[in-house]
């Protein structure tokens, strides 16, 4: 069993009379690339600044590296490096210059600045003023800021929002390679599915303020199921038919579907289906999505 | 402590804003070498001309602006939730910020002593410096910034406005020109005490400040405890 980095039980968060946050136990192992995934509006932000103590949980515990966060706060905050919705920044002051002011706070060492300036290929651009910077060059400035202090767990919140598709690609590499590297634990959120599906290897989806799935990205992809569907004439006479030979069959706007059903039993269909004359037109095979799963889990919520 | 003190001055001093500490002591001084002062009051007549813009109107401006500007990089950049995510004291940071403030007033106020001597000695004024007397009028005024100052602080991290809080400040030091003018209202006025501290008067009323005991303790001292009090615990549970 591996060590537990991030454990809450029953976090929730009200603004006024609305939950944004309910009931939510999260269950982070150590050196996870734990993605944290739902639409806008979710709660996802609203969860990670009650993991940073920037605002105050209405209900529920959190625990970090087995500390209870509400009392030990400083001691926890001092082995997490985080980004919370768009990075933050000093304008008036160079890339260097802005980490030189986190770092004083960190008593990380000064070659440390070049180190993470480096890892987020900012080290040509160090010396400029950060309100010249493009959205990218700030989200890299910040992730930079994140791991200046050699952080146990990192917490990024949508690191790839407003980022070109290079900028995304390079992020996620980034990530994907620091639990090998360097062991850390990686809490990244984002509203993109396809995001999580090519970096994550454990998922929490949250709707609407509710955790409605957490597990292994494996387990969510093994919920991907396939499906057989069969195109005919008469689809309802041919269903019958089906079902009467002791078929689990499905009609669906005017199609045959069959689910989770072996290479047999579907030849002895077909046969029994053109025994019948019935025309078949078409045998397909149609593997659910990620997306279809999450629609499914969310009840048709779209966003995604 | 020491760590967010230097770090917040390496963000401080990067800012354009410190260099407003020059613009009321250089424009006092002026007022000082223009207005003509006799003798045998020739130091506390300059002093006196020297402290009506300074004191009634432009150092309660700049405590504001000080203090909106130690949070306007904060606000702007969302530096808070970057801040109060690192393992630091809230507590401390919030006084590291106050400190800020109350270093730029101590410097504008050592500018503006600086300017008052250079005023009297180019004027060949024949008494020598009086140390005391400048002394306490430029400490006397920045202990009465200190409720400003922390009344501005809590308006500039309460608010994301970088004008709203200004917008207060000038509001409540308007009035000033009338206010210090009335025997009745004026002692009891926080806005009114920068300049009233800073007044030399021939026959100081309370040995180390231009002001009365009384105003000292229950204006001065009573509206800074109440505003920082206020100001501390919001920013303590300030969600960010
Ligand atoms: N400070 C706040 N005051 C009131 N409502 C808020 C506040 N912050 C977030 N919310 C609401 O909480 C919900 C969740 O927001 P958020 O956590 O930002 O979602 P996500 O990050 O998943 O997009 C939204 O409906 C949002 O409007
Ligand atoms: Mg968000």
């Amino acid at each position: 069993m591996k060590e537990t980095i991030i454990k809450t039980s029953g976090l929730s968060k009200k603004f006024g009379t609305r939950y944004a946050v309910a009931n939510v136990d999260l269950h982070i192992p150590r050196g996870e690339i734990y993605g944290f995934l739902g639409p806008n509006g979710a709660g996802k932000t609203t969860t990670i600044r009650m993991l940073l103590g920037l605002a105050k949980p209405t209900n529920g515990t959190i625990q970090i590296f087995g500390k209870d966060l509400k009392k030990e706060k400083l001691e926890v905050l001092k082995r997490v490096g985080s980004l919370v919705e768009y990075p933050s920044y000093y304008g008036h002051l160079t890339a260097r210059e802005n980490l030189e002011a986190i770092r004083i706070l960190l008593d990380a060492p000064k070659t440390r600045i070049d180190e993470v300036l480096s890892i987020v290929r900012l080290t040509r651009e160090a010396k400029r003023p950060v309100k010249g910077f493009s959205l990218g060059m700030k989200q890299r400035l910040g992730i930079a800021a994140a791991l200046l202090g050699n952080p146990e767990l990192l917490i990024l919140d949508e690191p790839t929002n407003g980022l070109d598709p290079s900028g995304i690609l390079e992020i996620r590499e980034l990530i994907k390679s620091m639990p090998k590297e360097h062991g850390i634990t990686i809490l990244v959120s984002s509203h993109l599915l396809s995001e999580i599906d090519l970096m994550a290897t454990q998922v929490g989806i949250i709707s609407k303020g509710r955790m409605i799935f957490q597990d292994s990205i494996e387990t969510l992809r093994r919920r991907s199921s396939s499906n057989i569907v069969i195109k005919t004439d008469e689809a309802e006479e041919a269903w019958k038919l089906l079902l009467s030979k002791g078929h689990n069959a499905e009609l669906e706007q005017g199609r045959l579907q069959l689910s989770n059903i072996s290479d047999h039993e579907i030849s002895k269909v077909i046969a029994e289906l053109v025994e019948s004359r019935f025309p078949v037109y078409r045998v397909q095979e149609e593997k659910k999505s990620l997306e279809d799963i999450f629609l499914e889990l969310t009840g048709g919520e779209g966003g995604l | 402590m020491g760590k967010i003190l230097r770090s917040e001055l390496l963000k401080l001093r990067k800012s354009s804003i410190w260099l407003l500490i020059f613009v009321s002591p250089a424009l006092s001084t002026v007022i000082g070498f223009a207005e003509s002062a006799e003798a045998p009051h020739e130091w506390m007549l300059t002093l006196t001309y020297m402290v009506f813009t300074h004191g009634l109107l432009f150092l309660p401006l700049l405590t504001g602006v000080f203090s909106a500007f130690v949070c306007r990089y904060e606000h702007t950049g969302g530096g808070w939730k970057q801040l109060l995510a690192m393992p630091v004291s809230r507590g401390k940071v919030y006084l590291a910020k106050l400190m800020l403030v109350i270093g730029l007033l101590l410097a504008t106020q050592l500018l503006f002593a600086g300017g008052c001597i250079l005023a009297g000695l180019a004027k060949g004024y024949e008494p020598s410096i009086p140390w005391k007397m400048i002394g306490t009028s430029i400490f006397g005024g920045l202990v009465a910034c200190l409720p400003l100052a922390a009344l501005q602080l809590f308006v500039s991290t309460a608010w994301s406005s970088f004008a709203a809080p200004l917008a207060i400040n000038v509001i409540f030091t308007l009035p000033n020109i009338l206010v210090v003018n009335s025997e009745k209202y004026g002692s009891y006025y926080p806005w009114a005490q920068p300049f009233l501290a800073m007044l030399p008067s021939a026959e100081s009323d309370f040995g180390a400040m231009n002001v009365s005991l009384e105003t000292l303790l229950f204006v001065i001292a009573g509206s800074f405890l109440l505003f920082f009090a206020s100001g501390f615990t919001y920013f303590l549970r300030k969600e960010v």
